[in-house]
C-alpha cells in the first residue's frame, strides 16, 4: 500500500519537471534552470508567448486524453477502448479534413470538435435501447470506418498534394503554436471533468460490478453513463480541437494508471492524467527538437514511445497484486 | 466463520412480533418482449426465512431474482415490500455471471456500501468486521481475481451483507465449487440470516431484523436446507412450500425433466438426492 500512495505524487514532479523543461527548451537550444527562472521573471517574449502556451496546451491535451480514455474504457468495460472509440476519430478527421479543404485560413480544431461530438451523438443515437457495451463498441467502429472513407475521398480527390500535406500532419496530432486564448476552454473542461469525475468515483467503481449490482447499490447507471460518457466526449473534442489527434496516450496512460494503484476511480484517474500529460509533454520536446528546425507531428511520437514503455510495463507485475 | 447456528435464528427476536413479510408477489407475470418468462408467481417470504428457487435452465429463476430485486417491472400482478422498501444502495443482488472484479476483496466490501466519496474510518472498521466474520481477513489485500471460487462467493455475500439489507437475492451460491467449499457455502447460505443481523449497519440504524434470503439453485441439497421451496417449471410455480412437501420425485422429475429419486438416510433429516434413471 505504501508504494502505490507515491505514484501520484511522482507523476505530478515528473509531470511539472517536463514541462518546466519543454519551456526550457526548444529549436534554438536550451537553458539552465537559473537562467529558466531570470527570463521567466524578465518576461521573455519566447518563453511567454511561444513555447509556454504549446507545452501548457500539450500537457492539457494528454490530461484530456488520459481522463477520457480511462472513462471510456470503464463505461464499455473494455481494456482496448480509447478516447477515439464511438466514432470519434472518423468524425474528427472529417471535420478537420473538410475544414481544411474548404476553409483554408481557418484552424481546423473547431470543426473537429464539431466532428467528433457528433459523430458521438449519431453512435449514442443509432444504438439506443438496451445498453450492451460491445454494441456501441461496434457502432462507434460502424460510422468511423463510414466517416473515414468519406475523409479519404475529400483528401485524394483535391486538387494538388497541400491539402494532402496539412492533413496528414494534423492526423498525427500535429501541434500548432496555439495562442493563450484557445487554451481557455480546454482548460477549463479539463478542471470541471477532474471536479466532476471525483464526485462520482465510487460510482463508477461500482459500475465496474456490472449494471445490475450497481443499480441495486445506489447507482442510476443510465443516468452515469450518459454523463460520463458526455464528459468524455467533451474532453476528447476539446483536445482534438487544439492538438489535432493524438493517438495511443489515452488508451495506454489510464491502463499504466491501473497497473501502478489499482482500477478504484479515485486513484487511478488522477494518476492517468497526469501520466497523459507527462507523456505528451515529452513526446512534444522530442518532435520539436530532434529533426528541427522541422517538427514531427507528436502523435507520431507518442506512438513510438508509447509502444516500448507499454510493453515493458506489461511485464511488470502490478503493483496491487 | 462467527455465525451462530441454524436454530439461533429461530429464536423468537425481542424487537419484531412474529416474522415480518419482506416481499410479496402476487400473480407476477414478466415478459422478454413479446416472450413471456414468468406467469402467475405468488410468493412471500419473511426475515430470516430462506427461500430456495429451484428449477431446470431457463425456468426464470434469474428473471425472478431480477424481479424481486426490483431492476424488472412487472407486465401483470403486484410485486411488493409490505414492511416498506429498503434504502437506496443497499445492495443485494449476487448474479452468477458477475465478472469478476478488478478490486482487492476489501475493496469490494466497500463498495457494498454503496457510498460516495474515500471510505470513513467507521466505514473501514465495518468493513473489517465483516470480512473477519466471513473468514475473509487474510485475503483482504486480495486482487478477487486471485481468490478461489468459494472466497469470490463470501467476498460477494460480505459485499452484500455489509449494508444490512432486508432481503439478499443470492443465484447459484454452490455452482462450481469443490465438494468442500460446496458445503461451506451450503452451511453459509442457510445462516445469512443470522450472519446478517451481526452485519455492522452501515448510516442509519436499521431495525434489528435478520435478513430474508432467496437462492436460486440447482442444488437439491441446498434447496432441502431452506424454510421454504418455490418450483418452477417453464415460469410458473409446479409447487411451494416446506421442502418436504415440495422436493418429492414427482414433482421434482415434472420440474427437471429427468427422474429424480429421494434417499432419506437414517440419522439425518436432510434428503439426498439422485438425478437419473436408477441403474
Amino acid at each position: 500500500m505504501t508504494k502505490t500512495q507515491h505514484w501520484p505524487a511522482l507523476a505530478a514532479a515528473l509531470c511539472l519537471t517536463a514541462i518546466l523543461a519543454g519551456v526550457a527548451i526548444g529549436a534554438t537550444g536550451w537553458c539552465s534552470p537559473v537562467e529558466l527562472g531570470r527570463r521567466l521573471a524578465a518576461g521573455d517574449p519566447i518563453l511567454l508567448a511561444l513555447r509556454a502556451p504549446r507545452v501548457l496546451m500539450v500537457a492539457i491535451l494528454g490530461a484530456s486524453l488520459a481522463l477520457a480514455g480511462g472513462v471510456m474504457q470503464t463505461l464499455l468495460r473494455n481494456d482496448l477502448a480509447d478516447p477515439y472509440v464511438l466514432g470519434l476519430s472518423g468524425g474528427a478527421s472529417l471535420g478537420a479534413v473538410g475544414s481544411l479543404a474548404w476553409l483554408p485560413g481557418w484552424p481546423p480544431g473547431p470543426a473537429a470538435a464539431l466532428g467528433a461530438a457528433g459523430a458521438a451523438a449519431v453512435v449514442r443515437g443509432l444504438t439506443r435501447g438496451s445498453y450492451r457495451p460491445e454494441r456501441v463498441l461496434l457502432g462507434g467502429i460502424a460510422v468511423g470506418s463510414l466517416l473515414a472513407s468519406i475523409t479519404g475521398a475529400i483528401l485524394l480527390l483535391a486538387p494538388g498534394d497541400r491539402l494532402l500535406r496539412s492533413a496528414m500532419f494534423w492526423l498525427f496530432g500535429g501541434v500548432g503554436t496555439p495562442p493563450p486564448a484557445r487554451l481557455v476552454i480546454p482548460a477549463l473542461l479539463l478542471a470541471l471533468a477532474l471536479a466532476w469525475l471525483a464526485r462520482r468515483a465510487e460510482r463508477l467503481d461500482r459500475l465496474l460490478l456490472g449494471d445490475d449490482v450497481a443499480a441495486t447499490l445506489g447507482v442510476c447507471v443510465p443516468d452515469l453513463r450518459r454523463d460520463a460518457t458526455l464528459v468524455a466526449v467533451l474532453l476528447t473534442a476539446a483536445a482534438v480541437s487544439v492538438g489535432g489527434m493524438v493517438g495511443f496516450v489515452g488508451l495506454i496512460a489510464p491502463h499504466a494508471a491501473r497497473r501502478l494503484v489499482g482500477a478504484a476511480h479515485r486513484r487511478f484517474l488522477p494518476l492517468a492524467a497526469a501520466l497523459g500529460a507527462l507523456l505528451v509533454t515529452v513526446a512534444d520536446l522530442v518532435a520539436r527538437t530532434a529533426f528541427a528546425p522541422r517538427e514531427l507531428p507528436v502523435g507520431l511520437i507518442t506512438a513510438a514511445a508509447g509502444g516500448p514503455f507499454f510493453l515493458a510495463l506489461l511485464r511488470r507485475r502490478p503493483a496491487w497484486a | 466463520m462467527g455465525l451462530s447456528s441454524r436454530d439461533a435464528r429461530r429464536a423468537p427476536d425481542p424487537s419484531v412480533a412474529g416474522p415480518v413479510i419482506v416481499r410479496r408477489a402476487v400473480g407476477l407475470a414478466l415478459r422478454h418482449g413479446a416472450t413471456p418468462v414468468l406467469q402467475g408467481i405468488d410468493l412471500e417470504i419473511g426475515s430470516g426465512q430462506t427461500l430456495a428457487i429451484v428449477g431446470a435452465n431457463g425456468c426464470g429463476k434469474t428473471t425472478l431474482l431480477r424481479a424481486l430485486a426490483g431492476l424488472l417491472s412487472p407486465c401483470a400482478g403486484a410485486l411488493t415490500w409490505p414492511a416498506g422498501p429498503p434504502s437506496n444502495g443497499t445492495g443485494m443482488l449476487l448474479l452468477q455471471d458477475e465478472a469478476v472484479a478488478p478490486f482487492s476483496t476489501r475493496e469490494l466490501v466497500t463498495l457494498g456500501l454503496g457510498r460516495d466519496g474515500p471510505p470513513t474510518p467507521t466505514d473501514r472498521h465495518h468493513v473489517a468486521t465483516i470480512l473477519a466474520a466471513l473468514d475473509l481477513a487474510s485475503l483482504a489485500d486480495r486482487p478477487c481475481s486471485q481468490i478461489s471460487g468459494g472466497e469470490w462467493q463470501r467476498a460477494r455475500l460480505a459485499r452484500a451483507l455489509i449494508s444490512r439489507p432486508p432481503l439478499i437475492l443470492f443465484d447459484e451460491p454452490t455452482n462450481h465449487l469443490d465438494p468442500a467449499t460446496r458445503a461451506q457455502l451450503l452451511t453459509l447460505c442457510t445462516t445469512i440470516p443470522s450472519a446478517s443481523v451481526s452485519a455492522p449497519a452501515s448510516g442509519m440504524a436499521s431495525a434489528m431484523r435478520p435478513a430474508a434470503v432467496v437462492l436460486a439453485t440447482h442444488d437439491l441439497d441446498l434447496a432441502a436446507r431452506c424454510d421454504l421451496v418455490l418450483l418452477l417449471a417453464a415460469g410458473t410455480t409446479l409447487a411451494s412450500g416446506a421442502p418436504g412437501d415440495v422436493l418429492t420425485p414427482p414433482l421434482l422429475t415434472r420440474a427437471l425433466h429427468i427422474p429424480v429419486r429421494r434417499h432419506i438416510l437414517p440419522g439425518d433429516p436432510i434428503p439426498l438426492f439422485r438425478a437419473g434413471a436408477a441403474p
